[in-house]
């Protein structure tokens, strides 16, 4: 009797949720004052603030703007920002015809901080790559409406995706909100998933990632970058999410190989207090370091992430283990859990630019040795139903 | 300073239960004495250390290990529950399937972990959000003692990481449970019994606590 009272109270429960999201922040909607994210916990600065206003205005190239801007010399100073990202978006919306044109080589030249040119031009790709929708139906934009309506009757995940929409970047201005516009987004983007890939459904870590695309693209644009990641052959997190984990232990594994080679005595001594790979790898293999460096070196490891996919990963976790060799070898599990889960999210110690130049000679130290990546995959991390 | 008499001890506790019952905020409350709404979800495992003067001459030091809820991170979590010598089981007092899911965490901490005397290790079972107003217990007329007798666990309690309600008592009550299953490896303990009351203002305490 108790059972037949819960399932009709979880089915209850998630048209209220899916209602709640429909609402969102209308005249009439009810919100719990304490689900409001509090002023005082706004941290994320104005910086990125700044860039929410620009990328408001539904333009698809946040990331590749972004990067033009994290990787300025100028970029304390914002109406210069302001203009230059103007400039590039104008040629941006008109990207495939000047892609190739002189005006945009001059323009990024003139624009563009020195010696990155090659750099957005990469990026310009990975990014054109990204948002690739399928185009074998031609119907692709009637793929994200269908997944959402079905969303609201079979996911079985929309309790799991609210709570998690509710505990995802609520110090940012854009999720702050609760039932906000971005929220509404996360939701949708997330509940569509779930039943667009139902091998993966909804995973825990999956919440942080769309946030991250949300905050620079569209909710359509989201949910095919989302669905770039998961199982375009460079990112391939397919893996890293379903049952098992196979990708993430490969991972670990290799994480474990690079350390006895490389590192034996810090092994040992990870070992010895019981600092498992499981325990602080988990985060930076499945999320490609969200959390658990600072926001912006966060944002520029993506950059590296999408551009060269998961060597990145390998590379990181061997460089931050590389910067903190001596200090890690005289911790005890509980430092040596304060310092990698939370002292280094706040600071790594060294400027954002030191830390990413430190990784590009990790990774061509590990290429050398061919340790850039773990052996291949084998098929069960990959999709074996169809999707959509 | 009479630190050479004091005895130190280590004791490993899970805190397992669904996804967003409270696990996170139960043990940031506990060690840090604070509350946010917005924490973020547990991916994988977390610890904190805790650490108690549990009497003039004993120190006990508590690592909490905070378990993803997700079923799916169950087969990678699993490997952290050894060594464990007790466990809370949360649920969420608002959400019904919570409570449902506890019977389940309880038979699975269970089959995966025993004490080395071949007893289940002492979990206490903690029913937050207790502030919230909305008891689902009461709803559907379960009778918690008998409840927790059943299902093997030392005691239950009513709490709230975001109004501090409970959450200190919770932990006293496992950590003697525990102190007596260690000195006594073949006693039997009784379930604690109790039925504490969000509005009254005496100190809640453990029936069992004053037996052992």
């Amino acid at each position: 009797d108790m059972k037949k009272d819960i399932e009709s109270l979880i089915a209850q429960e998630k048209a209220e949720i899916v209602a709640k999201y429909e609402k969102g922040r209308q005249e009439g909607a009810q919100i719990d004052p304490w689900e409001d994210a509090d002023f005082t916990l706004y941290k994320v600065t104005d910086r990125f603030g700044f860039l929410h206003s620009v990328f408001s205005k539904g333009i698809l190239w946040g990331f590749f703007l972004k990067f033009v801007l994290s990787s300025s010399p100028l970029h304390q100073q914002k109406q210069q920002e302001i203009e230059r990202v103007d400039k590039w978006l104008k040629m941006l919306k008109k990207w495939g015809k000047y892609r190739n044109s002189d005006k945009v080589r001059r323009k990024r030249k003139s624009t563009c901080p020195e010696g990155w040119e090659w750099c957005i031009l990469l990026m310009c790709q990975a990014f054109e790559k990204l948002i690739e929708k399928p185009e074998i139906t031609g119907k692709y934009c009637l793929i994200l409406p269908q997944m959402k309506e079905q969303a609201k009757s079979f996911s079985s995940e929309i309790k799991q995706i609210d709570l998690d929409v509710n505990r995802t970047f609520r110090n940012h201005i854009m999720f702050r909100d609760r039932y906000g516009v971005k929220q509404q987004a996360l939701f949708h983007v997330l509940s569509a998933y779930s039943v667009y890939n139902t091998e993966v459904s909804y995973c825990q870590g999956m919440s942080q990632i769309a946030a991250i695309l949300l905050m620079y693209l569209n909710e359509e644009d989201a949910f095919w970058a989302l669905a770039q990641l998961l199982t375009n052959q460079r990112h391939a997190m397919h893996g890293f999410f379903i049952p098992g984990f196979p990708k993430l232990q490969r991972f670990q594994a290799h994480h474990e190989q690079i350390l006895s080679k490389l590192f034996p005595k810090l092994k040992k001594h990870m070992d010895k207090e019981q600092m498992t790979t499981g325990i602080y790898t988990t985060k930076w293999f499945l999320q490609c370091f969200i959390d658990r460096t600072p926001f912006t070196l966060t944002l520029r490891l993506w950059d590296i992430y999408i551009l060269e996919g998961e060597r990145v990963l390998t590379a990181m976790a061997y460089t931050i283990l590389k910067l903190h060799k001596k200090r890690l070898l005289k911790m005890t599990l509980e430092d040596l859990r304060e310092f990698l889960q939370e002292k280094i999210a706040a600071s790594l110690q060294y400027e954002d630019d030191a830390v990413i130049e430190q990784l590009q000679m990790s990774m061509t130290e590990l290429r050398k040795m061919k340790f850039d990546l773990p052996p291949p995959a084998k098929p069960e991390e990959f999709p074996r139903k169809p999707l959509g | 300073m009479q630190k050479h008499s004091q005895k130190e001890h280590l004791y490993k506790l899970l805190v397992i239960g669904d996804l967003g019952v409270g696990k996170t905020s139960i043990i940031k409350r506990y060690v840090h004495q604070n509350f946010s709404p917005h924490y973020r979800a547990t991916i994988g495992v977390d610890f904190a250390l805790k650490v108690l003067s549990w009497d003039a001459e004993t120190v006990v030091r508590l690592q909490l290990w905070d378990i993803a809820g997700q079923e799916r991170f169950g087969n990678m979590t699993r490997v952290y529950y050894r060594e464990a010598m007790g466990a809370f089981i949360v649920f969420d007092v608002t959400r019904p399937a919570t409570f449902e899911a506890v019977t389940k965490w309880k038979e699975d901490l269970d089959s995966k972990l025993v004490l080395p005397n071949g007893k289940p290790v002492p979990t206490v079972l903690l029913a937050n959000k207790c502030d919230q107003g909305i008891d689902v217990l009461m709803n559907n007329g379960i009778k918690m003692d008998q409840f927790c007798k059943e299902n093997g666990f030392v005691g239950w309690f009513e709490t709230s990481a975001k109004e501090n309600i409970n959450i200190n008592e919770a932990s006293r009550c496992l950590v003697k449970h525990i102190i007596a299953s260690e000195s006594d490896p073949v006693q039997s303990i009784e379930p604690d019994i109790i039925k504490p009351h969000l509005n009254s203002s005496k100190i809640v305490s453990c029936s069992a606590c004053f037996k052992s």
